[in-house]
């Protein structure tokens, strides 16, 4: 047979039988639209909410503290490089990413020019790796800001907007040192600074020359060093150097006024350059180095719960969106509290923030920074051991179906999933549950659809049985029967599906809009509960079109063992 | 030779073995024949018709049609046989109301994959013109009269110009001026070389046909050389 007779003998059956057909598809209807739906729900749960809280293929580890001999002893492991490392090498781990807390007192403040008055807060930090999160702030920029290069006529240099996110690394910021002890691990004090060392047997890492058995950065010019950094000849190497500058007054720290602040360079040359600052090394001094604001990111949620509650309690001004955030400085001061004591003088040092971007992996009720700036704070403040543990450790595994053997491996080197990961996998467990509950559910109404169908399928082929006789007379093979029944129900099916995708979308919508005056007072609630992905078409779609065939197989069965002989003999 | 029956013989199941529907009947049809079956009422003609036709395949002996037996063909062969050998033509037309004159007349041709375009309609046109209803070729079953029917039932047998033509009772519902229409394009088939075998009660068609053969009970009664 011919697809086009085929498709014209099905066509005309479908249009002669459409009443039939179309009582045979309410149930398919319901049971895709019913299917979709709770897909669509479960799958911009699992993208919106849950991925963004718990991200997919990450873990995040903590120290577990054990039990020695049962005796109730508790001993901390303790994770650190080597934890690390070990870490790295387990089964299906792609990479590993220690996030380090602040161990010392700080204050923060700031902000006046967002929320019109200046913010005085006790700060806490969070250290986490920038490879990490960069794709993500990117993203996120995007989404608040546009794209980066403008559609247009104007030209690419002309169109560019400012971006952040690639601010988010190590831009050479430095807490200043008074010996090794103030440095993270593997690191040195010289001439206040903490450098790597290196030498015969410790080369230095990509990028960076060993000069004078430090590791400095290499630079081709002028703009291939960090902020605050010139590209200077060392021999036959060119290595970036930071510019050392003063300010006329030790108190010009404190200050707002970013012109003062930059400070004058020493040896003349004007003030450190654009977007950087002149970093002192402590509270009392005057001389430092030129250095760019250091790189922070914020919690989406810290800002919804400053708008719902701290703006409304005080009278602040409200934040319009996380844009506004974008580029806004605030000045840290480390080594002082508004509840502990403070530091020695000689150890508080000033320096300057600048937010980033935004994450739900910074922390919620803090400031989160590139690794390196906590591990040096955390050095010089409360020395070298603070800054060579972490307090946990995000790992990214090469598929989401190699965390749970992950978990166990870890147990073993003493680490235990930290509780955010712990309640992550939690409610994905429940999601998956209410999923499977509705899926089945759903599965149930086209499975009474499916016999719903047989039925239809069985009266339609008994009323049909000259006409299929008169086929198989003509010709027509017993495998060309079962497929024009077959392909009947597969039209069905899809136009079953279609409409039941239709339903389901429209439904959705409708439960959104009833949901949002709820989920409007949730912090980091998404604006759509739903997605519709291709795969959500693509299942609905199939177990349609599946359900319907699955109904019609035994009609189809039965068609083709119509006897023409006895038929065509009745008269 | 174009049909040779072997000792055929047909048991309907529940039917008792002592009263079969066809025992041991041999018969010897020649390309170019047209044989009337005669007999009464439940003699076999429509059952041995079926069976030589391929609808039937539960039977006992043998039946060859062009030398080859149908019991060793598998069911694509046998409905290639049927779409492309075998003409059928039966007392109720059976043809399909929801269908056009000409789309009932083009069906054989969609379970034929080896038309061109275009080329099935032509020879259903000229099937229809031969059968004089060119001129109602969009009209649907239900408006013709049974002459009609019958008409264009024979148009849609030969569309794929077969070999052999089977016809059960052709003119069993039809008047006589009618039944000498259909008659008269029967003999017209069979001049241009169309072999014909048809189950009748109508003397007029018995003698119309080169050959009558007479059932009874299931056995050839007569069947004059």
């Amino acid at each position: 047979m011919t697809v086009s007779a085929g498709l014209s003998l099905v066509r005309r059956n479908i249009t002669r039988s459409r009443r039939h057909f179309l009582f045979s598809s309410v149930g398919l209807v319901v049971g895709t639209a019913t299917l979709a739906f709770f897909l669509a729900l479960s799958t911009g749960i699992r993208d919106k909410v849950l991925n963004c809280l718990y991200p997919v293929n990450q873990a995040e580890f903590q120290v577990e503290t054990v039990s020695v001999f049962g005796l109730g002893m508790e001993v901390p492991v303790r994770l650190d490089d080597a934890a690390l490392k070990a870490l790295a090498g387990l089964p299906g781990v792609r990479n590993v990413y220690p996030k380090q807390r602040s161990m010392f007192q700080a204050k923060l403040w700031g902000g006046q020019e967002v929320i019109g008055h200046q913010a005085r807060v006790e700060a806490f930090f969070d250290g986490i790796g920038p490879d990490l999160i960069r794709d993500e702030l990117r993203q996120t920029e995007r989404e608040v800001l546009g794209p980066e290069i403008q559609a247009g006529d104007c030209g690419e240099r002309a169109c560019r907007r400012p971006t952040y996110w690639d601010s988010f690394r190590d831009l050479g910021g430095v807490v200043a040192c008074n010996s090794d002890r103030d440095c993270p691990g593997g690191r040195t004090c010289l001439h206040g600074l903490c450098r790597r060392t290196c030498g015969k047997g410790s080369p230095c890492a990509q990028g960076t020359e060993c000069i004078g058995a430090v590791c400095a950065a290499s630079c081709e010019g002028e703009g291939s060093c960090n902020p605050g950094e010139t590209c200077a000849s060392v021999g036959k190497s060119h290595v970036c150097r930071r510019l050392a500058c003063r300010l006329d007054n030790p108190r010009v720290q404190f200050s707002a006024d970013w012109v003062a602040l930059r400070g004058k360079l020493v040896g003349g040359g004007g003030a450190c350059p654009e977007g950087t600052y002149c970093a002192i090394d402590n509270i009392l001094g005057r001389e430092g180095f030129c250095e760019a604001p250091i790189p922070v990111i914020l919690s989406p949620f810290l800002l919804e719960i400053y708008n719902r509650v701290a703006a409304t309690a005080l009278g602040l001004r409200r934040l319009s969106g996380l844009e506004v955030m974008l580029g806004v400085r605030s000045a840290v001061l480390f080594g002082e509290s508004y509840f502990v004591a403070d530091e020695a003088v000689d150890r508080r040092v000033v320096r300057r923030s600048r937010v980033v971007g935004f994450s739900p992996k910074a922390m919620t009720f803090g400031v989160t920074m590139p690794i390196a700036y906590v591990e040096r704070a955390n050095a010089m403040l409360r020395g070298r051991d603070a800054a060579s543990e972490y307090t946990g450790v995000i790992v990214e595994t090469d598929r989401n179906e190699d965390i749970p053997s992950l978990v166990e491996d870890a147990r073993i080197l003493g680490l235990t999933l930290a509780p955010s990961s712990e309640e992550g996998r939690k409610a994905a467990n429940v999601l998956l549950i209410l999923t499977l509950v509705f899926a089945m559910v759903s599965l149930v109404i086209l499975g009474i659809s499916a016999i719903n169908i047989t039925h239809t399928f069985l009266m339609l082929v008994t009323e049909r049985r000259t006409e299929i006789a008169v086929y198989r007379a003509v010709g027509a093979t017993l495998l060309e029967i079962r497929t024009l029944v077959l392909v009947e129900a597969a039209w069905l099916g899809l136009v079953g599906g279609v409409l039941g995708l239709a339903s389901s979308w429209a439904v959705s919508r409708v439960a959104n809009e009833l949901a949002s005056g709820v989920l409007a007072r949730v912090p980091g609630s998404p604006d759509d509960l739903f997605v519709f992905s291709p795969l959500v078409f693509g299942v609905g779609m199939g177990c349609a079109v599946l359900f319907s065939l699955v109904g019609a197989y035994v009609p189809a069965r039965t068609a083709a063992r119509t006897d023409p002989a006895t038929v065509l003999s009745q008269g | 030779m174009m049909i040779r029956v072997e000792s055929l013989t047909k048991v309907y199941p529940g039917a008792t073995s002592e009263a079969p529907a066809l025992r041991d009947v041999s018969l010897d049809v020649g390309a170019g024949e047209f044989v009337a079956v005669m007999g009464h009422s439940g003699s076999g003609k429509t059952t041995m018709l079926n069976i030589i036709g391929g609808l039937d395949r539960d039977y006992g002996g043998h039946v060859t049609l062009e030398g080859v037996d149908l019991a060793s063909m598998g069911d694509r062969e046998l409905s290639t046989l049927r779409n492309r050998t075998i003409g059928f033509v039966f007392q109720a037309f059976h043809l399909l109301p929801n269908l056009t004159v000409l789309e009932n007349v083009m069906l054989p041709a969609c379970f034929r994959t080896v038309d061109q375009d275009g080329a099935a309609d032509d020879r259903a046109r000229k099937a229809l013109e031969r059968v004089g209803l060119q001129h109602k070729i969009e009209v649907r079953p239900t408006h013709l009269s049974a002459g009609e029917r019958q008409r264009v039932a024979i148009a849609r047998a030969v569309l794929n110009r077969p070999d052999l033509l089977l016809c059960d009772e052709p003119t069993g519902n039809l008047d006589s001026a009618t039944g000498d229409r259909v008659l008269d394009i029967f003999l017209e088939l069979n001049r241009e070389g169309t072999t014909l075998m048809v189950a009748t009660h109508s003397e007029r068609v018995a003698k119309a046909a080169g050959r009558q053969v007479t059932l009874s009970r299931g056995r050839v009664m007569e069947d004059p050389p």
